[in-house]
């Protein structure tokens, strides 16, 4: 029982450890995205509509943005870096319900997984 | 360059302020959006729900670290939370700006009234062979002394279903939707007050993404606004977390009550006259 509880804790540490990680990779990732965007010439237009980002073949965009080394792009990592954040934690959890043993929490975080991955390939209702 | 620095301002007192009261940054950062800057309602969720995953992520770290956390019923909880997060996320794409701040202005109002109420603190048994036993919804907390104190988790289900409600808000208007959480957590399922603080806290960044991934897709998170939301949040709220212990803001919760109950009141008159975007 004193050993089971030692484990939670060492991974409650580490969990920790990589949610403040991602943060602050996050923050700066988007920082240099934002100053560089600037440095393109960007301006920020009277009205925020303008600011409209295509919802067809997000990815496609993203993923040409960030080659091209864009301002865009970066800002777009950045955040995706932080959206994928809190699933590693739920990844870290599975592992540490695995060495446990507790097969029911393994399913339930199996479940949240499948839901997480279910609104990624849904795409745009 | 002049509005980008006030919206960078605005986002780190939205995240101070948010960690002073517990409220969360996207309480405040989607009226300063929309009302302050004119960002349509869509766009503001998108940038607020970012910075709700960063405060989330940012605060769990010294959470998990007190050992209040109970990460069981928090992964259990998220599979309601992540399934009305999609929900939530899914019929903000059918509602127009000025419904959304209707629902938004009325949620902020109810905030107020349940953040001075004053959370109750429960502590109860474990019960052999119960439906919280079998999935293990109890734990250990260390008390004043470093005593271990254990607790169960009561009526389950009905927690389980407000939580799913809690998670439909928060991908609906782009919050943590916590004081929803404390009716599921604290109200229904009796857990200790510390313990359901800090795991509710633990869960909204999960939920968060789930409603994200959405808005994302529908091309609603704009990086030129999201950014320096994002980083004024998270700078907001660390010196938040280092200035001041929760215990000298009562008298900032009275001053905040009044605040937020005013820019609801201002929300929902201008999501009832369309001013919305």
């Amino acid at each position: 029982m004193r050993k089971k509880h030692f484990t939670d804790l060492d991974l409650n540490r580490s969990v920790g450890n990589l949610l403040r990680i991602g943060v602050v990779l996050s923050v700066a990732v988007s920082l240099i995205g934002f100053v560089k965007l600037f440095i393109e010439g960007f301006k920020m237009p009277k009205n925020y509509e303008d600011l409209e980002v295509t919802n067809e073949r997000v990815f496609y965009y993203f993923w040409k943005s960030l080659t091209h080394f864009e301002g865009m792009g970066i800002i777009q990592l950045g955040i995706l870096l932080l959206i994928f954040t809190p699933v590693v934690r739920i990844i870290f959890a599975l592992i540490g319900y695995l060495k446990e043993q507790d097969y029911t929490y393994v399913i339930i975080s199996f479940i949240v997984l499948g839901i997480i991955t279910f609104s990624f390939l849904m795409g745009y209702g | 360059m002049s509005e980008i620095l006030i919206l960078f301002l605005g986002a780190v007192s939205a995240g101070l302020l948010g960690s002073l009261t517990g409220l969360g940054g996207g309480v405040i950062i989607i009226p300063l959006l929309t009302l302050g800057f004119d960002v349509p309602v869509h766009y503001a969720i998108g940038a607020s729900l970012i910075s709700v995953i960063g405060t989330s992520s940012g605060a769990a770290v010294a959470f998990v670290k007190e050992g209040f956390t109970n990460m069981r019923i928090g992964m259990f909880l998220e599979i309601a939370t992540t399934i009305g997060a999609i929900g939530g996320a899914l019929i903000s794409g059918h509602l127009n700006g000025n419904t959304i701040a209707i629902i938004f202005a009325s949620l902020l109002i109810f905030t107020v009234l349940v953040n001075l109420k004053g959370k109750p603190d429960h502590q109860e048994p474990r019960i052999k062979g119960s439906l919280e036993d079998k999935l293990k919804l109890y734990g250990t907390f260390p008390d004043k002394g470093g005593i271990l104190k254990t607790y169960s988790a009561r009526n389950t289900v009905s927690g389980f279903l407000m939580m799913c409600f809690a998670g439909i808000m928060s991908g609906l208007l782009g919050i943590g939707s916590g004081a929803l959480k404390v009716l599921a957590m604290d109200n229904l399922m009796k857990l200790p007050f510390k313990v359901s603080t800090t795991t509710s806290n633990f869960m909204i960044g999960v939920t968060a993404v789930a409603s994200t991934l959405i808005y994302f897709q529908r091309g609603e998170i704009i990086p030129a606004i999201t950014a320096p939301v994002l980083i004024g949040v998270i700078v907001g709220s660390y010196i938040g977390s280092k200035t001041l212990m929760a215990s000298k803001t009562k008298k900032l919760k009275v001053v905040f009550a009044v605040v937020v109950s005013i820019v609801s009141l201002y929300m929902m008159y201008n999501g009832i006259k369309g001013n919305f975007k």
